[in-house]
């Protein structure tokens, strides 16, 4: 990498949007949420998923499962209207309109009946009505609860301790293998099942002397390469709709540079997906096709995991050597600045509870970048950088970029990111690329590490989490569920009994908390509550698991890696490299707590627990003198040992904890400290807690970040803090930090974020992501949204545009930003 | 027995008091006395009192416990307290029964073991952005043998040292600070004596030969101005400065142009000041203001910078 040039001073580093991309730009469908409801009017499901889905399943009755799954598939895919937009050069969609999004009527019904009773239904609502009857005893949702208690079933509505499980929300996030696609084409991939099937057909047939055990295996597999077949040829039949349509469209128009672009996309959908890509458009189109399909229409998937500079790399020096064809880096600019509109845009209906957690956000699209290569030479090249600079160029807030931050980070890359962070974007997150190296190879028990070459693959599932890459081994459904550990707090303070929001018995009985005569009492009755939950956790996650595998298989996904053709394996079936997570929520609220009810009852005796346990169940109401002594109690996130040692020591429990759980697969857990937007959602269902917060107002805002208003001594001591937690016991944990707005702006602030970010990787934190904002700037906009329709800021896992907030979010980012001012 | 000064704060992570990221101390005291002082919590010697009213609940208990009868409502509203300052002797009752911190303690007597604690853990900051500690106040000349104490344990410790002064002292005691200073942020307020006499209380002669004398050691020095409306920011002032500066035996490093601002009225007001603090309600100085002084002194071949120096590296 050449060092930096004059020419590469910040402010030139990005160039203002074509004005393609600010036409297609102004007239995008947001799919944002707010309150729990889409901002923009007119957004709403769409039926032709639903219709040909169910048609096709009508039609399929008492075939295989997974041949059902594939016919469906194709159904949609063969009937789906399809469209293209004016001045597009990237195409495809998941829906019939842009405005419109798909229903997985199949996942569960309570989805359905709140889409029904929703301003969000499609128009045809007796045919979706119809629909959702149909579907309501085959949704995941329906078998599951054969297997559960009415008791648990009471558990997972009430969402207080614990996050609902798979089977209800039909949550999922996978890391497709997309490099098959890539470099082998469909074409490629369909020769090596057909391959493989007739063997085993032959097989199956002919074998002498017969082996029972090994040939018997053989017809699940059969049934497997046949649907994998069935849904990849369904993909090409569709991306050859795409090819006709723009042909159709280039004889119609008559602008003649536009028309020369249609026929250029004929050609790149004729090609793409189905042979392997020869360049940069090639390759973008078909990552884009198959992320569809993938994410959108087979089944919904969360995220937008890949590794992308790498996968895109080869194709791109293709192109910009002008071999294949050639493009300018401009022309390259722009086409993923496209794609981040095609992003934009992108939506999922999804129920209520998932519009509050991602709030300001429609779902939680992470791309990755940066790192090191499977050799271990930086894998940050000029690509890495286009993808920034399309990021800083574009100003939408989604996809979300995670760069890996390695060991002698190219300083022109950190530029670029530094280019977004300071604008405002709130992106890219950085990981700690080591760290997460490490914690691949160790693995969780069960199937064990993986070997380095590989683990260097990684990319992020979803927001915060690391997993494998490549053309095999990557995850193929959610592993993750959330635990809300305040709430577990509250419970070891109440005997189990939540008497602040759902008024019942959601945990064990752990004793009368009067009666802790330690500090270990308490933590003790925590590690029940905290067990409890994580047990259940772990059943409802294997039980999905276990359905999926038997009624939500993913043929085309399987089809794209290696391992599974090979095997002829559904993706849901296989247990991968199993990497499993619990995203532990409020974390930081129960660490902050504990430090201060150890300080002032059990060492300084100060209170009793008698009076502690009053004063929560008044809310503090007429405790106000002892609210102010939790509250100015040690805190985490201020390089005080005392508040640091308690914090660590719980990471520590939560991860030791887990490790009782195992699996589907025969892994454990790691505990993930992370927050989406639950750190608003969830204020109103828990109540007072010990670090001196009220009922109602908000928790942490993630992982390992203080407690608001809590840091007073700055940044530095936040990251002292933080590195005195084991992140080799912890799957990733999510840092907030904020940092001023003018020090990143002024002609050093280049350099003083990057030796920052230097110390950071040197105290080997996970992970950090940064708040830039002007607190003025802020004010201005809860009084004149209007004005700023690109404000972007940073929530916890993704960023949002600050006007699609509600007024309580808002409010809590500009308190974020006022202790900024103050410290 | 070494005499221990009192710290109002150890401030991480300040970026705008020499290179890179540093820990700024803030000793108490000094010998001058400028109107526009940004930290006048400073000035004293003495511990004393903030009221932060914002945080006040009126609960009275101040008013209660107060041995000396010096704290009192400020109105029969009862929506706010006034201490009498004169009255007042420091026992710091007061803030021992305030529930809210709305009476705070500004100056603590730490060891120099605590206060270099506290600056090394910052130190895998200070290594990455070339960046290091400052002592400021105040005057760090105040309190010699304390800062010489930190110092020399600081350079022990391979940190990057600045000391941000007056000048006004004696010769070696100044010559002693030097041996383990790396920087000198050196205030040059005005350069004619009798306003500085007026303004300041002392006149400027002590400063200035000082200042030559530093130079002649070869110390790395930058000169801070601050720029204050009606005192020092007038034409003539600066042709001094620049005949001055520029008969040096070595050349300083940079001048810093601090355009006077107005943020530290509302301690003035805390510390039960307000009412003598004469630039209450001034307008802030734009940077507009004072580029005519940056274009004449680097016209005459000496580096300036407005607002002082942001970031890594000298």
């Amino acid at each position: 990498m050449k060092g930096i040039t004059e020419k590469d001073k910040q402010d030139e580093l990005i160039k203002p949007m074509t004005e393609r991309a600010r036409k297609l730009k102004d007239t995008l469908w947001w799919k944002h949420t707010r309150g729990g409801e889409y901002v923009e009017k007119g957004v709403k499901a769409g039926i032709e998923r639903a219709r040909y889905m169910t048609q096709s399943f009508k039609e399929t009755d008492g075939e295989e499962w997974v041949i059902r799954r594939a016919k469906a598939l194709a159904n949609v895919l063969d009937n789906i209207t399809i469209f293209i937009k004016d001045h597009e050069l990237l195409v495809g969609d998941h829906a019939e309109k842009p405005n419109l999004m798909p229903i997985y009527q199949e996942s569960n019904y309570f989805l359905n009946i709140d889409l029904l009773n929703s301003p969000y239904c499609p128009d045809e609502k007796e045919e979706f009505r119809e629909i959702a009857e149909w579907w309501k005893p085959h949704t995941l949702q329906a078998k599951a609860e054969k297997y559960i208690s009415e008791e648990e079933k009471e558990l997972i509505n009430a969402n207080t301790s614990f996050e609902s499980p798979g089977y209800v929300t039909g949550y999922s996030s996978p890391i497709p293998a997309y490099e098959t696609v890539l470099e082998d084409g469909l074409e490629g991939i369909i020769a090596r099942i057909e391959k493989k099937l007739k063997e085993a057909q032959d097989e199956f047939l002919h074998q002498n002397p017969w082996n029972g055990p090994e040939a018997m295996t053989l017809l699940k597999k059969m049934d497997e390469w046949k649907a994998m077949i069935i849904a990849d040829k369904a993909v090409m039949r569709w991306t050859k709709r795409y090819a006709r349509l723009a042909r159709y469209m280039a004889e119609e128009e008559k602008d003649s540079k536009r028309k020369e672009e249609l026929l250029m996309m004929a050609d790149i959908c004729n090609h793409a997906p189905s042979k392997p890509c020869r360049g940069f458009r090639d390759a973008v189109q078909t990552h884009w096709f198959t992320y569809l399909v993938v994410q959108s229409l087979e089944r919904y998937g969360s995220g937008m995991a890949c590794k992308m500079d790498s996968m895109w790399y080869p194709y791109y020096k293709r192109s910009i050597e002008k071999k294949e064809q050639p493009m300018t880096r401009e022309e390259m600019v722009e086409l993923v600045v496209l794609h981040r509109l095609k992003v934009s845009e992108h939506g999922v209906i999804k129920s209520r509870l998932y519009r509050e957690i991602h709030a300001g956000a429609n779902d939680l699209f992470i791309i990755t970048i940066g790192g090191v290569n499977p050799d271990g030479s930086t894998a940050c090249t000029d690509l890495t950088n286009i993808i920034l600079e399309a990021a800083a160029t574009a100003m939408t807030t989604e996809p979300s970029l995670g760069l890996r931050w390695h060991e002698n980070m190219p300083e022109l890359t950190a530029r670029y990111a530094h280019e977004c962070i300071r604008r405002g974007l709130g992106f890219p997150s950085i990981k700690n690329d080591e760290v997460a190296i490490n914690s691949l190879v160790e693995g969780f028990g069960g199937t064990g590490g993986q070997p380095v070459r590989e683990a260097r693959r990684w990319c992020l599932a979803l927001c915060m989490s690391p997993g494998r890459s490549g053309r095999h081994g990557g995850q193929r459904t959610r592993w993750a569920l959330s635990s809300y550990t305040a709430k577990l707090l509250e419970l070891a303070l109440s005997d189990g009994y939540d008497y602040s929001y759902t008024d019942m018995q959601l945990g064990p009985h752990t004793g009368d908390p009067t009666k802790f005569k330690t500090f270990d009492d308490l933590l003790q009755a925590y590690k029940v509550q905290y067990q409890y939950v994580h047990a259940a956790l772990t059943r409802s996650r294997d039980l999905t698991r276990y359905l999926e595998a038997k009624f939500y298989q993913s043929p085309f996904l399987s089809s794209l890696d290696d391992e599974c053709v090979e095997r002829g394996l559904d993706g849901i079936e296989w247990e991968e490299y199993c990497i499993p997570w619990f995203n532990v929520i409020d974390d930081i609220v129960v660490a902050d707590s504990l430090t201060a009810v150890k300080k002032l009852v059990f060492e300084e005796k100060k209170y009793t627990m008698e009076q502690l346990v009053k004063a929560l169940r008044a809310n503090w109401e007429g405790y106000e003198d002892m609210r102010l002594d939790f509250w100015n109690a040690p805190k985490w996130g201020n390089d005080d040992d005392y508040a640091d040692e308690v914090t660590a020591n719980l990471f520590r429990y939560h991860s030791l904890e887990l490790k009782q759980h195992t699996n589907i697969f025969g892994s454990y857990n790691k505990p993930l400290p992370q927050h989406v937007a639950l750190y608003w959602s969830l204020g109103p269902r828990i109540g007072a807690t010990p670090n001196g917060r009220r009922h109602g107002e908000v928790l942490d805002d993630g992982g390992n970040s203080p407690y608001i208003g809590c840091d007073k001594k700055g940044p530095t001591a936040v990251l002292n803090s933080c590195s005195k937690i084991d992140y080799s016991l912890q799957k990733a944990v999510l840092l907030n930090q904020k940092l001023d707005h003018n020090a990143m702006n002024s002609d050093k602030g280049f350099a003083l974020w990057y030796a920052y970010m230097k110390t950071w990787h040197r105290l080997g934190i996970d992970h950090v992501q940064f708040n830039v904002c002007d607190h003025e700037q802020l004010k201005d906009a809860q009084k004149h949204p209007e004005k700023y329709p690109d404000l972007i800021v940073r929530v916890a896992g993704y960023s949002a545009r600050f006007v699609d907030l509600s007024r309580y979010a808002q409010d809590t980012i500009i308190a974020r930003t006022e202790q900024e001012l103050a410290g | 027995m070494l005499k221990v000064p009192l710290i109002t704060e150890i401030q991480r992570y300040c970026v705008n008091d020499g290179p890179g990221i540093r820990s700024l101390i803030f000793l108490k005291g000094c010998a001058l006395d400028c109107p526009w002082c940004h930290n006048p919590e400073t000035k004293s010697p003495e511990v004393d009192i903030y009221y932060h009213e914002d945080k006040c609940q009126q609960c009275g208990r101040c008013i209660e416990n107060c041995p000396q009868g010096a704290i009192s409502w400020e109105s029969p509203k009862k929506e706010a307290i006034l201490i009498d300052r004169e009255k007042c002797n420091k026992c710091l009752k007061c803030i021992e029964v305030c529930p809210t911190n709305a009476l705070e303690r500004v100056g603590q007597s730490l060891t120099i073991n605590q206060v270099v604690d506290e600056v090394l853990r910052d130190k895998a900051f200070y290594e990455t952005s070339n960046g290091g500690v400052t002592l400021s106040g105040g005057d760090p000349l105040f309190s010699p043998e304390y800062s010489i104490e930190l110092l020399k344990r600081f350079k022990a410790e391979l940190i990057h040292t600045a000391v941000e002064t007056s000048g006004h002292s004696k010769w070696e005691i100044l010559k002693e600070i030097a041996e383990y200073t790396d920087l000198f942020l050196y205030d040059i307020k005005c350069m004619d004596p009798t306003i500085h006499k007026k303004f300041i209380g002392v006149d400027n002669k002590l400063i200035l030969d000082n200042l030559k004398k530093l130079s002649a050691i070869k110390a790395n020095i930058r000169i801070r101005v601050p720029v204050i409306p009606g005192f020092n920011d007038n034409k003539e002032n600066f042709e001094l400065m620049v005949d001055y500066l520029q008969a040096l035996e070595n050349p300083i490093i940079a001048v810093d142009l601090l355009p006077f601002h107005n943020s530290a009225e509302k301690k003035y007001i805390q510390l039960g000041l307000g009412s003598n603090y004469a630039y209450k309600g001034k307008p802030f100085m734009e940077k507009e203001e004072v580029e005519w002084i940056k274009d004449f002194l680097e016209k005459n071949n000496i580096p300036t910078t407005v607002g002082g120096l942001v970031g890594v590296g000298k």
